[in-house]
């Protein structure tokens, strides 16, 4: 019993602690690969060539003094933070990282994805109702609403894949894919995906909750120190997730590339990952912001309807050509 | 299954929830007791070993539902409501809650009570069983017509009367009050083990059906193997409870249509077609501009810009 438990709360650790670490990395190559696109030098202090700022960083929020507004709702306040760290943990559990690698094998792993993702909107709007102020409370609306509509089209897209593999587990979607990775035959799929998963994480072009020129910096106006840093690590988790997501949805998950398998399976899913992220940070150099009604427009005037015609024409395919999987 | 201990926790949580959605001021806090709720009740699908539902209902419930009451709610901006729970009322809930504890130690302590506890359930529920408009199997029918109607018990309460009339000991009332329940109840009771109520819930949801369809002797949330668990209910939903999937099909519809034509007041003070062909590229134009008098036109240029 208490073995088990041990267990656990070891695996857990084990991926919890890596996984800020790579948040605190993803950081500094954000603002290492932005200074570089915009031929600045990015942070070089502290440590060799600047690789010791986020420590330093992290060590800076922690130490900051924590701000409660006196007319905020404190308990709310102090909840939703926490709401965002834990949700944003917690779909970790279903990621395999190489066969048998993972928390959880659930049968379901992708539909719990799905849900966990989704209940990812209270942490933002209880954020921005509790800290009764106006930029706050017209970011996290702007932002959840944002997060409803394109979750709708990521669904539908992740239903597609789910179509063509026959499992919602995703250690047997990444298995599927042995012989030809699902972004060859699903292109346009996987790019809508892509680009769903930069909505859903508010990021560039998507980040309307953070225009900075209207509304200073969304629903974590409010927030210092440890309640911002968790918001911060919630908000790249997520992201590294969603890179996690389409890598093994699309991109074969720990597979290597045409068999070559040099590097263990581990380090070829990490690869994956990290191509997501530096397409993440590249968009967010490279492109403008949307405006919010062309936003919501493109959501759901293309994204939705595109979503359900491709889902239909790879049914049709599968029907038609008698390939359904089982 | 699961220890009753925890589904009784759980389900005197969710009666605590619900009156908290309703009792609270403030119309955020209700919303967010209602999520909670909605957590609960994925919850104990969970226990149920219904994956696959309990999934389904924090996705839809959870995440899209109570987000969009959430949003309406904040931005309706509703914080003076009145206290929907008058002192009146709180005073009588606190009797009734209360009374109703009181009960329960009674019931607990006493042996009597917990008899008539189960004459009232077994009526209950087998009034149900008769009530219903369901077709049910002969086999149920007879297990519990037996109970309502039942000679015996009414020659029992007679004579219950007859002693009562003939003033006898209060003591012997009880005695044989007690024995005539148990003796009905033990056939409910029965019943009430896992296996019996898995037997009744099987006969209750079509008997036939569900054999001679999948061969299991189980309920139905039994007959979801989470192994596979996207092709039970699927399987189930588009075979054995086809017509069922229909008739929510056509519910649902009626509910959009319902939705949709309450929108679309008479008042409406646009042409609908002419609202819904409205674009950037008709609807903004430039125009020629007049010419007027100097004040005027100044006046108009102020409105421009």
């Amino acid at each position: 019993m208490w073995l088990t438990f041990l267990t656990i709360l070891l695996n857990i650790i084990d991926l919890v602690i890596p996984l800020l670490i790579a948040v605190a990395y993803f950081t500094l190559a954000e603002r290492k690969i932005m200074a570089g696109i915009q031929r600045r030098k990015g942070p070089n202090v502290i440590g060799y060539m600047g690789l010791l700022q986020p420590l330093a960083d992290g060590l800076k929020l922690f130490v900051k003094e924590t701000v409660l507004p006196t007319n905020a709702n404190i308990v709310l306040f102090v909840l939703a933070p926490l709401c965002t760290f834990i949700l944003s943990l917690i779909s970790w559990a279903v990621i395999p990282f190489s066969f048998g690698n993972v928390i959880a094998d659930t049968q379901l792993g992708g539909l719990y994805f799905l849900a966990v993702s989704s209940l990812g909107v209270y942490g933002v709007l209880i954020s921005g109702w509790s800290s009764n102020s106006k930029y706050a409370f017209l970011g996290a609306l702007r932002s959840a609403a944002q997060m409803v509509s394109y979750e709708i089209s990521m669904g539908i897209s992740l239903i597609n894949v789910c179509l063509c593999v026959g499992t919602l587990n995703l250690t047997e979607i990444v298995i599927a894919q042995l012989d030809i990775w699902l972004v060859f035959p699903l292109l346009p799929v996987s790019i809508m995906f892509f680009i769903g998963c930069l909505a859903e994480t508010n990021r560039h072009p998507f980040d309307l909750p953070e225009a900075e020129a209207e509304l200073v910096s969304g629903y974590n106006v409010e927030y210092s120190a440890m309640g911002f840093a968790l918001f911060f690590l919630g908000e790249y988790a997520n992201m590294l997730v969603m890179g996690a997501l389409t890598s093994i949805c699309f991109l074969g998950g720990w597979l290597s590339p045409f068999g070559v398998g040099i590097l263990p399976d581990g380090i070829w899913f990490g690869l994956k990952i990290s191509f997501f992220v530096i397409l993440f940070i590249v968009m967010r150099a490279i492109l403008p912001r949307y405006r919010y009604d062309q936003l919501m427009k493109l959501g759901w005037k293309c994204f939705l309807p595109l979503a359900l015609a491709l889902f239909f024409i790879s049914q049709g395919i599968l029907m038609g050509f008698d390939w359904l999987p089982n | 299954m699961v220890d009753p201990i925890i589904f009784i926790l759980i389900t005197s949580l969710g009666a605590i929830l619900g009156i908290k959605v309703t009792s609270t001021q403030n119309p955020v806090y209700s919303g967010l007791y209602l999520v909670l709720l909605f957590f609960l009740g994925s919850g104990i699908a969970f226990l149920l070993g219904l994956e696959f539902i309990a999934l389904l209902f924090l996705l839809v419930y959870a995440g899209a539902i109570a987000v969009l009451v959430l949003f309406v709610v904040m931005m309706l901006d509703v914080k003076a409501i009145e206290n929907p729970w008058s002192a009146k009322k709180k005073r009588l809930l606190c009797v009734v809650g209360l009374i109703f504890f009181l009960f329960l130690i009674a019931v607990g302590w006493n042996e009597e009570f917990q008899s008539l506890i189960k004459l009232f359930a077994t009526t209950y529920i087998s009034s149900l069983v008769l009530f219903n408009v369901v077709k049910y199997e002969e086999y149920i029918k007879e297990n519990f017509q037996s109970i309502v109607n039942n000679e015996i018990a009414k020659n029992n309460l007679n004579k219950i009367k007859d002693i009562t009339e003939l003033e006898a000991s209060n003591k012997e009332v009880l005695k044989t009050f007690i024995e005539s329940v148990d003796e009905k109840v033990d056939s409910w009771f029965n019943l009430c083990d896992s296996e019996g109520l898995t037997e009744f819930f099987r006969l209750l949801f079509h008997k036939e059906s569900v054999d001679s369809s999948y061969a299991s002797n189980k309920m139905w949330f039994v007959e979801f193997d989470s192994s596979c668990a996207l092709n039970d209910p699927s399987y189930l939903l588009y075979s054995t409870y086809a017509i069922l999937l229909i008739i929510a099909g056509v519910i649902l519809l009626i509910a959009m249509v319902g939705a949709i034509s309450l929108t679309l007041q008479k008042n409406c003070p646009e042409s609908l077609y002419r609202q819904l062909g409205r674009e950037s590229k008709n609807a903004v134009f430039s125009i020629k501009e007049k010419k007027l008098s100097r004040d005027l036109r100044e006046g108009n240029l102020d409105v421009l810009s």
